[in-house]
């Protein structure tokens, strides 16, 4: 494990600001857009809409942005009036996002859907249950599933066109809704990346110390990630019981499993942290273990667990999947590991010890470069149709 | 306990089970029936209630049951599944191994993702990354595991167009028939099932899948295909395609015995494997030392194999047991042996007699309907009729060949077994990957 002796940040939501502060953040600039997600969440919304607003309201320039909620309607006509662009994130149709498109588009301004998941196409539906482990038995859990689909669909065919996180994705969106689709890439905010450099640089001043021990870290933000962390549950069992050096830490709302009670204290169980100070943990184990199920569904899924380990200097292994193949290079700035070489990938990344510091620098330059806000906004603009 | 059912046949019943299926899977049956019984017993219903005909079918042939699937819209790589009782190490060599290679090497040729289906238990992926990189296999897509188990009905399967499945016995083809489309279905066929069981139900539907016409089999060795052949299996005849196994140099070759060590005689042990002839073997074994033509001074016998029980042969020796071996004790022991004796009362050439010639051995086994020359594969390969004298003065021709080393080395040299894998499937991949 990494000596990691900085102190926890004390959290609270930055996006919780009253209604007149988020109009005020909207109207600083000449062209401006409004983010509208159903509510506020530590995830998506984070993400595909605070992120956002943040990158575009830093520079003092002509674009403005700004985020708000069903739980805002009651003002919705003034924010009409001011946006000249609408983003809506992940939100389902309903007679309100309706009538907020139909606002926009009435006074000829454009309207994007942002999605970060394959959840759209109703005919993934049952795929997207398995892969979560839904019981497929109770048919509230399909009425919900079809019903959340499908209304993120047909908000998804009301819009102008549609933004997200990659190519892979992108080809989905289009597919399914014939819109035109742009990508911006999941990225980390400035409280986020400033809380990470700084950690980082204390690890580095320390020459990465770390104690006689190898951590290995699951980091989970939901508990729909059951099956993809089972992938890796055999490897585990296996290097725990060759290497007593080895120990696991799981943090979020996963379990650990019953088949590695048997390891005691060397299996570990943190809840869910906040985004912030989940870098700190993130940083102390030597690698973040990312393994996805192969399917369409989770080839999707963005590249966030990666470069929120590299700007920590964390070693990630993880699934081949679309967006992880693309950024790691295996052996460089992390690991990939298919789902049979678990076992062989992480020995061999354990036996690598000495090009750890290398690769983590390489990690965090190449994260730091390609995920930071400060390179996000160009991307974004582009995307917006605001260049 | 089931009224009708006597406690022998029940035995035996879960005999040929555990022969077929495994110990982890007989374990985890005798739970679930336990399990059953005692639900039933505090739901109040014991065993009196009567059951419709498909009801007992069901439960006596619970392996049977369908692969439970759903469609998914066609995207993306196309899959090839294998479908197959379990991955875990004690059952990935033999037949398992091959259809894993198989299916692995039929993934790359489709550039198509492999999908592991087990039916028992849960796959430990790093078997599969073993042996597919003991044999040099790298695959071009990550593999997918699924744990489809005949006893649970809420897994589910997601099958879309272009999906391949290879089943690798008669029940696991049964089971995978109602459930995707025939065309689809690659049966790997590695001996002859039917000889798995009495004259019984088990034997009927065995040969019902068998005798399926709609879909493709794949028949290890020539033998074996022309066995059924020979055997009235015109649909095999007809649309089956058959190979030969591969014995990489890698695995299987010759190991440096030190000089003083006594020669070595490897006897392939498995009693529980009635196929194996367990006891013949033991029979032939005796006699062979009372005739010195195994001297004990001269010899280490192994008896190499699973739940051997203890024996001492003539004289009072004591052979050495090598059980549960992995896969790297296993070929380093037949690197080092000079003589074995492997039988198999089927018409396939079973690997053990294969893996040891392929090792440098002198290997006898016995005849069986159209086996009965395998010098095609070594000339170091004796095979004689199934009958104790016969076998004995194979035996004795084997000491005498292993050692005339020249002649062995000669033999060996020459030996027809493929030893690359990728060359002992192209044809057969090439041509499933035009036509699927």
């Amino acid at each position: 494990m990494f000596k990691v002796d900085i102190s926890p940040k004390a959290y609270s939501d930055p996006w919780n600001l009253p209604l007149r502060e988020r109009m005020k953040m909207l109207t600083q600039g000449k062209r401006r857009v409004a983010y509208f997600y159903e509510e506020p969440n530590n995830s998506t919304f984070r993400y595909r809409a605070y992120n956002m607003a943040q990158v575009l309201n830093d520079e003092s320039g002509d674009v403005s942005a700004s985020y708000f909620f069903l739980c805002d309607w009651s003002r919705i006509d003034e924010i009409v009036e001011l946006a000249d662009l609408l983003v809506i994130c992940r939100s389902r149709y309903s007679h309100r996002i309706n009538q907020l498109v139909m606002k926009f588009r009435m006074r000829g301004k454009r309207i994007l859907f942002d999605v970060d998941d394959l959840v759209f196409d109703q005919s993934y539906a049952h795929l997207i249950m398995n892969t979560l482990d839904e019981d497929l038995g109770d048919p509230a859990r399909w009425d919900y599933w079809f019903s959340y689909i499908g209304r993120l669909g047909a908000t998804l065919k009301m819009c102008d066109g549609a933004i997200t996180t990659n190519h892979y994705l992108a080809d989905r969106i289009a597919t399914f809704s014939g819109l035109p689709v742009s990508v911006v890439p999941n990225f980390l905010n400035r409280e986020q990346l400033d809380y990470s450099d700084a950690i980082f640089e204390h690890k580095q001043a320390s020459g990465f110390a770390r104690d006689g021990k190898i951590h290995l870290g699951y980091f989970s933000g939901s508990p729909s990630h059951k099956l993809d962390y089972a992938i890796i549950v055999p490897a585990i069992e296996a290097l725990l019981a060759k290497n007593p050096k080895i120990e696991l830490t799981v943090v979020g709302y996963i379990e650990a499993g019953a088949v590695l009670s048997k390891f005691g204290d060397r299996v570990k169980r943190q809840p869910f942290h906040d985004y912030v100070n989940l870098q700190r943990l993130i940083s102390s184990v030597e690698f973040n273990l990312m393994p996805l199920q192969s399917n369409v569904f989770t080839n999707c899924k963005s590249e966030l667990k990666y470069f929120e380990a590299a700007v920590v200097g964390g070693i990630s292994v993880a699934s081949p999947s679309y967006t992880y193949a693309g950024v790691i290079q295996d052996g460089e700035n992390g690991y990939l590991s298919q789902a049979q070489e678990w076992l062989s990938v992480i020995e061999r990344a354990i036996e690598d010890a000495p090009r750890w510091p290398a690769l983590i620098e390489n990690a965090r330059k190449g994260a730091r470069s390609k995920y930071g806000w400060f390179n996000q906004r160009e991307t974004i603009l582009a995307a917006l149709g605001l260049q | 306990m089931q009224r009708g059912l006597p406690m022998f046949d029940r035995a035996y019943r879960a005999y040929c089970y555990w022969r077929t299926h495994g110990t982890s899977a007989l374990q985890q049956i005798v739970y679930r029936k336990l399990a059953r019984k005692l639900q039933a017993s505090s739901n109040g219903d014991g065993n009196e209630s009567e059951k419709s005909a498909a009801q007992l079918c069901r439960v006596r042939f619970e392996a049977l049951a369908p692969l439970l699937t759903y469609s998914i819209p066609a995207s993306g790589l196309r899959r090839v599944s294998i479908v197959t009782d379990s991955v875990a190490s004690g059952s990935l060599f033999g037949g398992v191994g091959t259809a894993l290679i198989f299916s692995a090497l039929l993934a790359n040729e489709l550039n198509a993702q492999l999908r592991i289906i087990t039916r028992t238990e849960r796959a430990e992926p790093q078997n599969i990354d073993h042996i597919l990189s003991l044999y040099g296999v790298k695959l071009k897509h990550e593999v997918q595991f699924k744990f489809a188990a005949f006893f649970d009905k809420k897994y589910e399967v997601d099958i879309k167009e272009g999906d391949v499945f290879v089943t690798t016995s008669w029940w696991t083809t049964a089971a995978t028939l109602p459930s995707v489309p025939s065309k689809s279905i690659i049966y790997l066929l590695q001996e002859d099932e039917r000889m798995f069981y009495p004259f019984g139900d088990d034997r009927v539907k065995c040969e019902e899948t068998l005798r399926n016409s709609d879909i493709r089999f794949l028949i290890n060795t020539k033998l074996l295909f022309d066995h059924f052949a020979d055997d009235g299996l015109s649909n095999i005849a007809a649309k089956g395609a058959w190979f030969e196994p591969a014995f990489p140099n890698a695995i299987f070759r010759p190991r440096e015995r030190s000089v003083s060590q006594k020669k070595r005689f490897f006897f392939y042990a498995r009693p529980n494997n009635a196929r194996n002839l367990f006891y013949f073997g033991i029979e032939v074994i005796e006699r062979a030392i009372a005739e010195k033509i195994l001297d004990p001074a001269e010899w280490e016998i192994c008896l190499v194999g699973k739940d051997i029980p203890a024996v001492v042969f003539d004289g009072g020796y004591v052979p050495q047991k090598f059980e549960n071996l992995t896969w790297s004790q296993y070929a380093d022991l037949a690197g080092t042996v000079d003589v074995a004796l492997s039988l198999m009362s089927t018409p396939h050439p079973s690997y053990p007699p294969l893996d040891l010639a392929a090792s440098g051995a002198v290997v006898v086994t016995n005849r069986f309907g159209n086996k009965t020359d395998l010098s095609g594969y070594s000339h170091n390969l004796i095979c004689a009729d199934l009958k104790r004298d016969a076998l004995v003065e194979a035996l004795q021709s084997a000491v005498t060949l292993a050692s005339n080393l020249q002649l062995r080395e000669q033999n060996y040299r020459s030996n027809g077994l493929a030893t690359d894998w990728r060359q002992a499937f192209a044809g057969i991949i090439r041509q499933l990957s035009e036509e699927m």
